[in-house]
């Protein structure tokens, strides 16, 4: 599965990537909205996995634009901040639903995730 | 102007004296008039400038001089004075020479012949319109005094009191009758009777004091928090003779500030805890994800080495910011020895990320330990709502200057302390802005924020006995903020002449050291 990471912090996508490579994925980590909107449009991967509160581009509005741009690729949204939530349930709003995982996530559970068929977020 | 003699002729009883009848006439401010028995005609007026002369008899002076409502009143009053011939005195309205209506005093005396009959009447009246009208402003002012909702009282320079209103009484329980007349300290907590003799002296000095801050004491013993304004009392000559002070009732206004500073505080808590999740949970998310690398590879001893190192930061970097932020907004009720430079240090390291994602370049100008007596937790605030002020003025990023030195009050330079700046390049504030800067509920933040901070802020700082100033620049060539702040180091003690005395809560003893 090719995935591409996204997170301002680099010791947080440096060690994702080095988990989801472990795993067989072929994994890429950036670590703003804008250079991920960009590797998506190059790499078309199966899924995204990227943080919401990030300076410049939140994790939303990138979502947003990687689902207008593979309509099929999985995107999984991961936050530490309760602000996020206002975000996510304003894109909602607007008519897309992502899946959202609270930071710290554990990682065998994102694995288990990504390798299962996404759930129907509830609204 | 000389008048002719028939004010003479009119008086048979006069007879040799007409010089000093007509002298008399001149030199009256009065204006004089006669008037047939009945009075139905006006025989001759002297108007002294006062209503316009007649030069014939009037037989329709009334409508000349009086205003028609007025008329049946001064007719019966007349038609009382012809039946018992006697004096005619009736205080009325006038229409005066330049068009406007006045007030006069009417007198009139009926001249009798050998039979006793009236055969002229001869009278004089005067302007009574100021005296009317200082009499009718001092009624007015008696009354607003007397209905004022706030507390109106007078004292003389030795603090006796001479007048009080209705208001003081409902406020204090004293009747005018109990209090007028004796020392006004039966109002005062016998603790700040020494406050009487600061105000009596400003008064003396002919100052005035406005919106003072104190505790009275009422008849029963209650304390009320008041607003004291009291301004000197001068005579004709402008010699200070008392004082007259309007006291208003703030206990409730008090309570709304005791709500207004938990809802500021309970909010701050709430903004803090959002940072604080933010800061915590992706050091967190790298130690889990850290420990996974950790196990996967447990057999490369090498690289579980590296990334338990790297975990081992992440944890004191989780670990101080619990420590900070816990401590954070600890209810501390006994001032302590606080830092100022490791608390701004503490602040700038947990607003750190946010510097840096919003791309703020952070200058810290202090070297030196400064320590300060205070409420640790308090300051803390206080200085937080200027940091992330500042942070807030530069969304797109800027510079953020801290500076703190030891420094002296910008009021008294005997008094020591720390000077803390807090300067961002962010858009500025507006004059407009700037005027309402501290006043509660005032924000230009919609999405964040009460509208407290400030406000709270100046609060913290003066019930330390600091200042707190600002300037801000909005020019596109120069703009930004500068909050100073002036804190001394060892609370406050005494400062009776500074109007937020009684704001210090009477639980916390900030002058007492505690080292």
């Amino acid at each position: 599965m090719k995935i591409i990471v996204v997170d301002d912090e680099p010791i947080i996508v440096d060690t994702l990537v080095d988990i989801l490579t472990g795993e067989g994925h072929e994994a890429l980590a950036v670590s703003n909205g804008k250079a991920a909107i960009e590797w998506a449009g190059m790499v078309r991967p199966d899924a995204v996995v990227t943080d919401v509160v990030m300076p410049g581009l939140d994790g939303v509005e990138t979502a947003k634009e990687i689902r207008k741009l593979l309509p099929s690729c999985r995107i999984i949204l991961f936050s530490g901040q309760a602000a996020s939530t206002d975000l996510v349930s304003k894109a909602r709003a607007e008519g897309y639903i992502f899946e959202v995982l609270a930071k710290p996530i554990n990682p065998d559970l994102l694995l288990k995730k990504l390798n299962s068929a996404p759930e129907e977020v509830e609204g | 102007m000389t008048i002719k003699t028939p004010w003479i002729e009119a008086d048979a009883r006069t007879g040799g004296n007409e010089e000093r009848l007509q002298a008399f006439v001149n030199a009256s401010f009065d204006l004089v008039y006669r008037m047939s028995p009945d009075w139905s005609e006006l025989r001759q007026i002297d108007g002294k400038g006062l209503v316009a002369n007649a030069g014939r008899p009037l037989r329709n002076w009334m409508d000349e001089y009086l205003l028609p409502e007025d008329q049946p009143k001064v007719r019966a009053a007349i038609d009382r004075a012809i039946q018992s011939k006697s004096l005619f005195e009736m205080e009325h309205r006038i229409r005066r020479v330049d068009g406007s209506v006045g007030w006069t005093l009417s007198r009139a005396v009926p001249i009798l012949d050998a039979n006793g009959e009236i055969v002229e009447w001869f009278g004089a009246a005067t302007d009574v319109t100021a005296r009317k009208e200082a009499r009718e402003a001092q009624r007015r002012l008696a009354a607003i005094v007397e209905s004022s909702d706030d507390a109106i009282a007078s004292k003389d320079l030795n603090g006796i009191v001479t007048s009080w209103n209705k208001s003081a009484e409902r406020l204090f329980g004293y009747k005018p009758e109990e209090i007028i007349g004796k020392p006004i300290l039966l109002i005062i907590p016998p603790e700040l009777h020494k406050d009487e003799d600061m105000i009596l002296g400003k008064i003396r000095r002919g100052e005035k004091i406005d919106h003072f801050e104190t505790v009275r004491v009422a008849k029963n013993g209650e304390r009320i928090d008041v607003s004291l304004t009291i301004s000197p009392v001068r005579d004709e000559r402008g010699n200070v003779v008392g004082a007259a002070k309007i006291v208003r009732n703030i206990t409730e206004n008090k309570k709304i500030e005791q709500a207004l500073r938990t809802t500021e505080k309970l909010a701050a808590a709430g903004r803090l805890a959002a940072t604080v999740a933010h800061e915590i949970n992706n050091p967190l998310e790298a130690i889990t994800n850290l420990v996974y690398l950790a196990k996967r590879d447990v057999a490369n001893a090498a690289k579980v080495e590296k990334y338990l190192q790297l975990a081992g930061r992440e944890l004191d970097r989780v670990a101080h910011i619990a420590r900070q932020t816990l401590g954070f907004y600890r209810d501390t009720s006994a001032p302590t020895t606080l830092s100022i430079t490791r608390t701004l240090d503490d602040l700038v390291f947990l607003y750190e990320k946010r510097l840096e994602a919003r791309g703020i370049q952070l200058v810290k100008q202090y070297g030196e330990d400064i320590e300060i007596i205070a409420l640790a937790g308090e300051i803390r605030q206080a200085l937080s709502n200027l940091i992330t002020n500042a942070i807030d003025a530069m969304p797109s990023g800027g510079k953020l200057v801290i500076r703190a030195a030891k420094s002296r009050s910008w009021r008294d330079s005997k008094r020591q302390g720390v000077r803390v700046t807090v300067l961002d390049t962010g858009s500025g504030i507006s004059a407009q802005h700037l005027r309402r800067l501290y006043q509660p509920f005032f924000t230009t933040k919609t999405d964040v924020g009460t509208g407290l901070g400030l406000w709270i802020t100046r609060n913290i700082i003066e019930k330390h006995g600091g200042t707190i100033r600002v300037k801000s620049r909005t020019r596109a060539a120069s703009h930004g903020t500068a909050f100073w702040v002036f804190l001394p180091f060892e609370g406050k003690d005494s400062v009776a002449d500074s109007g937020t005395q009684s704001d210090v809560p009477a639980n916390t003893s900030i002058s007492q050291r505690s080292r």
